[in-house]
């Protein structure tokens, strides 16, 4: 998107020259995005907020840095990545805070298929159960997979941005997103065969 | 429309919907191509999912809580960086009063080094003689030695040449 990469470009500009509010404005814009992304690795609300929380402190801090002929979106995507892949590194020197042991315990409130079976579930929980399976496939998927097929989701980033965010080229991006999109939907195919995929989908 | 063109559809499925245009190109290759169709139809479904899967949970104060830690890293900056310049202040004020001091201790260290220096040395200079002086304790008398010009100019032979000699 050109006018938004001349948007934020304008606002890194003066966010290099100390300018608060075009700071806030990257922050409020891009929020989500990154923490869609860091959330999706780390699978604890808590610490993925906290981490983009310095995913945002280090573009301040790194704007002396930034050059106007990169694109802003794929800049601050690779500084969320590296943050990530740093505090998993970090999380497997220490295994107390591992990442098995938080998935674990977020797996078990959300998988209710129990509750399917002797209720006539309203769509809403059918919603959500689909909705955790994703979640649950996508969190299982290999980190480049999982970060491919996130930045999928986001309009900002084109497959070339996406490549320079994975530090790759262009037909290895897709074929990782590839790659991801056939794990889940092997995952995914017992909802499609009982006809809940549908039934959510339509609600 | 060929099988690769369906890849590009498909690639661009993931990101986006297909244009009414692609979509009419779409059906009419599925409709040759009917074996594709359940494919197709699971990956529409996939990319519909992803598309609407629930944004992470974040505080609904997240900015203002980023803008907080902004102001106390920045204020931590200014802290350090004022310690810096308090130093640096304190140097530029008392340099020109701690120049004569400073000077004097260098013409101290200078002396003191130089003097210790020479010391040194006279004292090596001292234990050279030393050992020089108790070297004659060690050799024979001038008797002895008196003909030591004479058996120095005898050719290498056998002991019995020397004795014979020196009788």
């Amino acid at each position: 998107m050109p006018d938004d990469l001349d948007t934020d470009a304008a606002l890194m500009l003066r966010v290099k020259q100390g300018d608060r509010d075009a700071f806030e404005a990257l922050v409020e814009k891009y929020k989500q995005p990154v923490m869609n992304l860091v959330y999706r690795t780390l699978r604890d609300a808590t610490e993925a907020e906290d981490l983009t929380q310095h995913v945002f402190l280090q573009v301040y801090k790194s704007a002396h840095r930034y050059e106007v002929s990169a694109k802003f979106s794929t800049w601050i995507f690779t500084i969320a990545r590296n943050l990530t892949l740093n505090e998993i590194r970090r999380r497997s020197r220490h295994p107390a805070d591992s990442l098995d042991a938080t998935s674990a315990e977020d797996d078990q409130p959300m998988i209710q298929v129990e509750d399917r079976k002797h209720f006539a579930a309203p769509d809403a929980v059918l919603h959500a159960e689909l909705q955790a399976k994703i979640e649950e496939a996508i969190g299982d998927l290999p980190e480049k997979q999982r970060t491919a097929l996130m930045m999928c989701r986001e309009d900002e980033l084109s497959y070339e941005d996406m490549a320079k965010v994975l530090g790759c080229s262009l037909s290895a991006t897709k074929s990782l997103i590839h790659r991801g999109r056939e794990t889940v939907k092997e995952v995914l195919k017992p909802y499609l065969r009982t006809g809940v995929w549908r039934e959510a989908e339509n609600s | 429309m060929n099988e690769s063109f369906y890849q590009e559809l498909r690639e661009s499925s993931w990101r986006r919907k297909l244009t009414p245009e692609e979509e009419t190109e779409l059906q009419g290759w599925l409709a040759a191509h009917p074996e594709k169709q359940a494919e197709w139809e699971l990956e529409q479904s996939l990319s519909e999912q992803l598309r609407h899967l629930s944004n992470a949970p974040l505080s609904s104060n997240f900015t203002a809580q980023v803008m907080q830690a902004l102001d106390a890293e920045l204020a931590r900056q200014e802290r350090e960086g004022r310690g810096g310049r308090n130093w640096l202040q304190w140097l530029h004020k008392f340099a020109p009063r701690l120049a004569p001091v400073s000077l004097a201790l260098v013409v101290a260290i200078t002396f003191f080094v130089h003097y210790r220096g020479e010391h040194e040395q006279r004292h090596e200079q001292a234990k050279i003689i030393q050992n020089i002086s108790r070297v004659p304790a060690g050799m024979p008398s001038a008797e002895i030695l008196a003909d030591f010009e004479a058996i120095k100019e005898l050719p290498l032979g056998s002991d019995d040449d020397l004795l014979a000699a020196l009788q």
